[in-house]
């Protein structure tokens, strides 16, 4: 057994907020460059992939989308396990969905169960900065909240007018990478030898032909 | 039913020319699918996934394995990861199931067939233009990943490492043998009807060579040594094995898996753990490999608990080699049928012989099968490869359907027998012309003369050390 050349990296990027935030443009802004104007509610889960450079690494980001809380909930724990990343968005013209991130981050840590749930990349987006002169959440309370949180990154940004959408996705790819690298060890204890117990394994063990 | 079986078996209009029954029938599949599918160059805004789509398109049957969570672990085509949206697509079409309390086996249609194992924390699936055995061909998988990691280690790697661990950091080297256990269903018999095969010997020429080989384990007095097996052409030739102490056929298969996928037992021998889940899940043996002479086909394995064992285990292999050396009668008749094996030939069955072209022989209990000698019209590789798809459905159709006892279809050009006891499954390919009383007098005929040519054909007594 050898770890044999280093794979390219998948990051599950789980992009979570209230229904009409953004999450679903910003996601196909990223991976698209694309932005529809109509509201497509999403249904279940839905996830696009894209290949990225971080450094001299190449890297898959597969972001996964939900539609509000009531839908997703059927796919269950499965949708946000085993992510490497969680994207908490927020509408910086809706303060109601600025307030609801905490429980949305609490609903991450409960279902996705990770293994250290203190120092467990999020990253916080505000969207829809391109509509300044209806701003609800100024950005400095928003940044107040990330420092409370164990200081979360946090991007301000417009999925319409794809302002820092790109940046902020990078950042998201090099903080996940960062992590991974940290888990170098890779070989599991070597199991301790196997104890021969006479008795373990005494089916008959019929011969030949027997027609 | 018998529309279900009517096309089990259709043989070719011309037989080509006569050749080795090989294992090639799988890479001729894969040279064909890589003829048409040169390398794709991907152009930057195209999206990637659907290029790696359209690949797949090209293969008789593709196997993927994900993570619980739907993190790619390996694909039969190799490179999961231009394949990552599909895996996490598998991953959301078994959890979504799951999620309501049931459990996703199978999407079929007139085509194509997916077939879904989950063993947490594990997904597989075998998506395929066949049918049969798609179930297997996954489980025998998982047991070739478990062989690798332990079950014990399995089951906690994630929750250790978390949920978005990426196992293929802990498989890395390995997909030359998982490529080998799935490309076995294409040409092996033994694979096919979960069972192994014997490399016909005289039993008296077996036996003196599993006497030798218990004689120098025993005069090594290794503590930890448990089985040891020489084998040649995924054939068992003799096996050994620690008193009280039995080697599951699955877990046999397993290290013919091992043996005929490391290209690099000719030059040195290969020191190893693997874990044999039936024998024990949760820890590993050290499996010592060696050529027996230079060129041989045949290895001998060597399995300790041990991992200090590797030189006393050398020393074991090098002392059975001096005795068989030394002893021209043994070393003769191994050498003898390990570079000519001699099938059963179905002229041992007397008169009617010339009707019976190819059978199959499984023993239920030992789990050890016989094949006749390959005869026209069953000669070249095309016809082969109908035989072994043939033998692949029958089992599929005597496990999924329940009290057959005896298949008797008439094709055009040839006629399937099958008959099924507690003991003992016979699949026959007969001339067209026969009849299914004379099938029944042929099948009856042939296990008279299994029982008499037992000890060539079978292990019937394994020493113990
Ligand atoms: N002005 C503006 N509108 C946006 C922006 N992002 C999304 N929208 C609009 O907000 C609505 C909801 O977007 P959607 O992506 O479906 O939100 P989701 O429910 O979070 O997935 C749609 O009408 C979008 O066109 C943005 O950056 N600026
Ligand atoms: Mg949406």
């Amino acid at each position: 057994m050898s770890s044999g050349p280093r794979k390219k990296a998948l990051l599950k990027v789980i992009i979570l907020g209230d229904s009409g935030v953004g999450k679903t443009s910003l996601m196909n802004q990223y991976v698209n460059k694309r932005f529809s104007n109509q509201y497509k509610a999403t249904i279940g889960a839905d996830f696009l992939t894209k290949d990225v450079m971080i450094d001299d690494r190449l890297v898959t980001m597969q972001i996964w989308d939900t539609a509000g809380q009531e839908r997703f909930q059927s796919l269950g724990v499965a949708f946000y396990r085993g992510a490497d990343c969680c994207v908490l968005a927020y509408d910086v013209t809706n303060s109601t969905s600025f307030k609801n991130l905490d429980s949305w981050r609490d609903e991450f840590l409960i279902q996705a169960n990770p293994r250290d749930p203190d120092h467990f990349p999020f990253v916080l987006l505000g969207n829809k900065m391109d509509l300044e002169q209806n701003r609800a959440v100024s950005s400095k309370r928003a940044q107040t909240w990330c420092q409370s949180k164990n200081n979360i990154p946090y991007f301000e940004v417009s999925a319409k007018e794809a302002l820092n959408v790109e940046s902020a996705f990078q950042a998201i790819a090099r903080d996940a990478l960062a992590r991974e690298s940290q888990d170098s060890q890779d070989f599991p204890d070597f199991p301790d030898q196997i104890r021969l117990d006479p008795n373990q394994n005494n089916r008959q063990q019929g011969g030949g032909c027997n027609c | 039913m018998s529309s279900g079986i009517a096309t089990l078996l259709s043989i070719p209009a011309s037989t080509s020319a006569p050749g080795e029954a090989s294992h090639s029938d799988l890479q001729a599949l894969k040279d064909q699918a890589n003829m048409s599918m040169p390398q794709i160059e991907l152009p930057e805004e195209e999206p990637i996934e659907e290029s790696a789509l359209d690949r797949l398109s090209h293969y008789p049957y593709q196997v993927f394995v994900l993570s619980e969570y739907g993190r790619p672990i390996y694909v039969s085509c190799g490179q999961e990861d231009q394949l990552c949206a599909f895996f996490a697509l598998i991953g959301v079409f078994v959890n979504r199931v799951r999620h309501n309390g049931d459990m996703l086996n199978s999407i079929s249609s007139k085509d194509l067939h997916a077939h879904f194992l989950f063993r947490k924390p594990l997904i597989l699936c075998i998506v395929s233009k066949r049918r049969d055995q798609l179930r297997s061909q996954l489980e025998v998988l998982f047991n070739q990943i478990l062989s690798t990691i332990s079950r014990k280690q399995l089951e906690t790697i994630y929750e250790k490492r978390g949920d978005n661990y990426d196992l293929r950091r802990l498989l890395g080297g390995t997909n030359k043998y998982m490529d080998g256990s799935l490309s076995s269903w294409h040409y092996d018999l033994a694979q096919i009807s979960s069972a192994i095969r014997v490399l016909p010997m005289e039993a008296a020429d077996r036996n003196a060579l599993s006497t030798t080989l218990v004689n120098s384990i025993t005069s090594a007095n290794v503590e930890g040594m448990l089985f040891a097996v020489v084998l040649a052409h995924r054939q068992i030739v003799c096996l050994s094995r620690l008193k009280k102490h039995l080697l599951d056929h699955k877990d046999l298969s397993l290290i013919i898996n091992l043996v005929s996928n490391t290209s690099t037992i000719a030059d040195a021998a290969i020191w190893t753990p693997i874990c044999l889940p039936f024998f024990n899940d949760s820890g590993f043996l050290h499996a010592y490999i060696s050529s027996l002479w230079e060129n041989s086909p045949a290895h001998l394995v060597l399995l300790s608990v041990d991992r200090n064992t590797l030189k006393d285990l050398h020393l074991i292999k090098e002392d059975f080699c001096a005795k068989i050396q030394s002893s021209p009668k043994i070393l003769n008749s191994f050498e003898a049928a390990v570079t000519s094996p001699q099938s059963f030939s179905p002229s041992n069955i007397g008169t009617g012989s010339e009707m019976l072209w190819h059978f199959l022989y499984r023993n239920i209990s030992s789990r050890q099968i016989c094949l006749s000698a390959s005869r026209p019209p069953f000669i070249g590789q095309e016809e082969r490869v109908l035989l072994t798809r043939s033998a692949s459905r029958v089992y599929d159709i005597l496990r999924s359907v329940d009290g057959i006892r005896q298949i008797f279809v008439r094709n055009k050009k040839e006629v399937l027998y099958v008959k099924a006891e507690d003991r003992y499954e016979l699949q026959c390919v007969l001339s067209p012309f026969c009849s299914p009383t004379m099938a029944s007098i042929l099948g009856d005929r042939l296990l008279k003369a299994l029982k008499t040519y037992e000890g060539r054909y079978f292990i019937t007594h394994v020493p113990s050390f």
